[in-house]
């Protein structure tokens, strides 16, 4: 099957990374970050100056007492950080490699309980996200379809095809696992061409999509094979690095502990592939590859991701690149020119001006103006009734961007969506 | 930032962490620089036709500043020269501009004063459209009073640009045209010169029938490139087509609301055609070079902030606008062109249509996913 995006935009922003997977890079700090996780109440299990080995459970969801977090890597817990209304911001390790991983034990013949089981105790569980609302699913739940994102069109990504060919074993292991857990179809999604290893015994259909980003979204694709709604049921999607993971457990008894980032921008002096922990310290693992001083680190993509600064210094659980960006002096622009872009906030926020742009960089199947017109007033129930439960943040980038008024569009659907959880419990 | 506005917990450096460098600035820019080909029509045609009246009546039968400016700065009326033309047309548009920019720039800045906001420059390109939909004698007084009215209750009071349901260059307009209709609708153009008026070429259709254009001396390619009586900046089809290529390449206006208007206008003057004579027969080759229609659908109808804000609203907006000004033209001789009026009724209408999609798309997405 194939699917063509017609409508998007592909930003151009510094060099492509060269797509080969360079060196590893180490640190000494790591840490599981709250903010990855929404709607989701942390019980710590752990407390600072603990010593923890990779793989040991340290935070636990306080409604559901089955979904784990582990510790990404052994050390000592440096930190717990809590932000507004003690919400847990951060829980830091310092990380010391003398500690072996933790083992898991694999089951000889795996069933769809004992799949689900290992993956809640290994915490490999919380690489799943579900729609609508973007949130863990349940351990109990049935999803309608089950999607693996093996594209990436956000600017500057790495090429999955390429990180998937080094790790095809497990790739291929993590895929027969994971079309275990569900019933229903298992759907990797790919760019045309890819090539993406599959084993043949596995009920896993491969649906190529081309065009633009947000091609590569996991709101296209479920747009695409398997629309939601309030009453729809939930689709849950994954990403490919995680399902490596999934399959190094399977094969070798530990989760995969490291993740291949793009490493690139305008800041960066050799964009390329970075073998680094997970929910590393970006800090460290970049040190001394800047053109420039002042320049702007993210983790994750210009679009979508967090700038990796203070208590979100760290790579995000879901995030395969780190992105650089030099600060833009001023904003420039010629009356001719389409395709500049600024990295400064916008000084006065001025109206939502609804230009042609607006429906071309919309997710598909939503009405643009009158979804972020809903988002600006909060209003809950028309934002619901035009399809705000099948986006997450990462679906409306390209309005946010493109949109005169500078309004950060994914918080605001973040707040609609969490009214709505509310009120659908 | 100037004053202590409000600012948005919203609005914090998060992402996206780049932005397009669209911006409401951004897009008057653009607006401008699609405005400034109209803009040397209007100049150049203006020029034009007042040689030509001149040529024709004869100095005894012209009066006012405006002949007196022109004959100080002695253009040839007999062999119009560019020079000519150029400065004849700059003597009419440039104290309007003017003008109009004074009296939009002065509400604009007490409303931002009243406000503690910085000031928004979108009342700069709402005084360029203004100027070119006035006829060319207009009186000034005129000009302000309908610029003051147009920023004031067109804009400011909805909440600035962006804002606006209405665009305020055509609120101005037509509160000018609807409060001194003998001065703009019927009025000849030039101080003094009977039967030299814009919109009177239907005037003349609803009297003489075909035998108008005739009568007038034009011919379709005339009207085509704007060579002909109208007002200031609403002659030359070609020149609003080169600034409309800018406006849709640059994604600010809807080529989809621009075809709209012209099918919209297509259809209902094919339907008039198989009904009668007179007005009726009137083909729809020439409702669209005459009067403001080319002007105002590529200028005014699209305006992102005041039009349809969804694709398929956007054809039905169109369509309708496009139908109704062929109406008003055939139907309502009291309104001889009737662009201004349909294109009010179009903006009031956005957001009814925009409201029949989106009950549409609710109900569609309803039935598919339950």
């Amino acid at each position: 099957m194939h699917v063509v995006v017609s409508k998007g935009l592909d930003l151009h922003i510094g060099a492509v990374p060269d797509m080969r997977i360079a060196e590893t890079r180490q640190a000494t700090g790591a840490a599981v970050l709250g903010s990855d996780f929404p709607g989701v109440k942390f019980d710590i299990l752990t407390e600072p100056g603990a010593w923890i080995r990779a793989g040991d459970p340290v935070l636990r969801d306080r409604h559901r007492p089955e979904v784990v977090f582990t510790a990404p890597a052994s050390g000592r817990v440096a930190a717990v950080k809590r932000g507004a209304r003690r919400a847990l911001q951060s829980i830091r390790f310092s990380v010391d490699d003398t500690g072996e991983p933790v083992r898991f034990d694999i089951p000889a013949a795996m069933d769809k309980d004992k799949t689900r089981a290992l993956m809640l105790r290994s915490g490999l569980w919380t690489a799943l996200r579900k729609r609508p609302f973007g949130h863990i699913p349940d351990p109990t739940a049935e999803p309608r379809a089950l999607l693996v994102t093996a594209i990436d069109t956000e600017p500057l990504a790495p090429d999955p095809a390429c990180i998937i060919a080094e790790f095809a074993d497990h790739f291929v292991s993590g895929l027969s696992a994971l079309s275990l857990i569900c019933d229903d179809p298992v759907f990797l999604c790919q760019a045309a061409g890819a090539g993406i290893p599959v084993a043949d015994t596995d009920p896993v259909k491969i649906v190529e999509f081309s065009g633009p980003h947000p091609a590569g979204l996991a709101g296209t694709h479920i747009h695409a094979l398997c629309p939601i709604g309030l009453n729809g049921g939930e689709v849950w999607h994954i990403g490919y690095q995680d399902v490596i993971s999934l399959g190094h457990l399977v094969n070798e008894g530990t989760p995969w502990l490291q993740r291949i980032v793009s490493f690139a921008g305008t800041g960066v002096e050799h964009p390329r592939l970075l073998r680094v922990p997970v929910c590393t310290a970006i800090g460290e693992v970049t040190a001394g590859e800047f053109t420039d001083d002042t320049v702007r680190i993210i983790s994750g993509s210009v679009l979508s991701g967090y700038q990796a600064i203070g208590a979100e210094a760290y790579l995000g659980q879901r995030h395969n690149q780190i992105t650089a960006l030099l600060e833009t002096p001023a904003l420039k622009s010629h009356w001719w020119d389409r395709q500049g872009y600024s990295t400064r906030p916008v000084d006065y926020p001025g109206a939502l001006i609804p230009t042609t742009d607006m429906e071309r960089l919309s997710p598909p199947g939503i009405l643009a103006v009158p979804m972020l017109r809903a988002l600006l007033v909060g209003d809950v129930d028309r934002a619901r009734d035009l399809g705000a439960l099948e986006l997450i943040e990462e679906d409306l980038a390209l309005l946010a961007y493109a949109c005169p008024s500078a309004s950060q569009y994914g918080r605001l659907l973040r707040d609609v969506l969490d009214q709505l959880c509310k009120e659908a419990a | 930032m100037q004053g202590g506005g409000i600012k948005p917990t919203h609005q914090t450096a998060g992402a996206p962490h780049v932005r397009s460098l669209v911006s409401p600035g951004w897009i008057q820019l653009r607006t401008l620089v699609a405005l400034a080909p109209v803009m040397v029509a209007a100049v150049l045609n203006t020029g034009y036709q007042y040689l030509l009246a001149l040529h024709i009546a004869g100095d005894e039968a012209m009066n006012g500043w405006r002949y007196d400016f022109i004959r100080g700065l002695g253009p040839d009326h007999q062999y119009p020269s560019v020079f000519g033309m150029t400065s004849a047309g700059l003597v009419h548009i440039v104290p309007v501009l003017i003008v109009a920019m004074m009296a939009g720039g002065i509400c604009e800045r007490i409303f931002a004063a009243r406000r503690d906001r910085p000031m928004e420059k979108g009342f700069m390109v709402s005084a360029v459209v203004f100027t070119l939909l006035m006829p060319p004698a207009v009186s000034l007084f005129h000009v302000a009073f309908g610029m003051i009215f147009g920023i004031v209750f067109g804009k400011s009071v909805f909440g600035g640009d962006g804002k606006t349901f209405l665009n305020p260059a055509l609120v101005g307009a037509a509160v000018v045209q609807i409060s001194f209709p003998t001065a703009h609708s019927n009025h000849p153009l030039w101080d003094g010169i009977a039967g030299y008026s814009g919109s009177g070429i239907f005037v003349d259709f609803h009297e003489s029938g075909g035998g108008a254009f005739v009568g007038a001396g034009i011919d379709w390619w005339d009207a085509f490139i704007g060579v002909q009586q109208g007002m200031l900046g609403t002659t030359s089809v070609l020149a609003v087509l080169a600034g409309g290529v800018i406006l849709v390449w640059s994604r600010i206006a809807s080529w989809r609301l621009m075809l709209g208007h012209v099918l919209g206008l297509v259809l209902v003057a094919a339907a008039c055609n198989s009904l009668g004579d007179g007005m009726l027969a009137l083909p729809w080759y020439w409702h669209l070079v005459l009067g403001g229609f080319a002007f105002g659908v590529v200028f005014v109808a699209t305006d992102p902030a005041s039009s349809a804000a969804t694709d398929s609203a956007r054809w039905i907006q169109g369509l309708i606008v496009g139908g109704l000004v062929v109406m008003i033209r055939v139907v309502n001789p009291s309104h001889p062109d009737g662009v201004v009026i349909a294109l009010l009724m179009g903006s009031v209408l956005a957001p009814l249509v925009d409201y029949a999609v989106i009950w549409f798309n609710i109900r569609q997405r309803a039935g598919r996913y339950g």
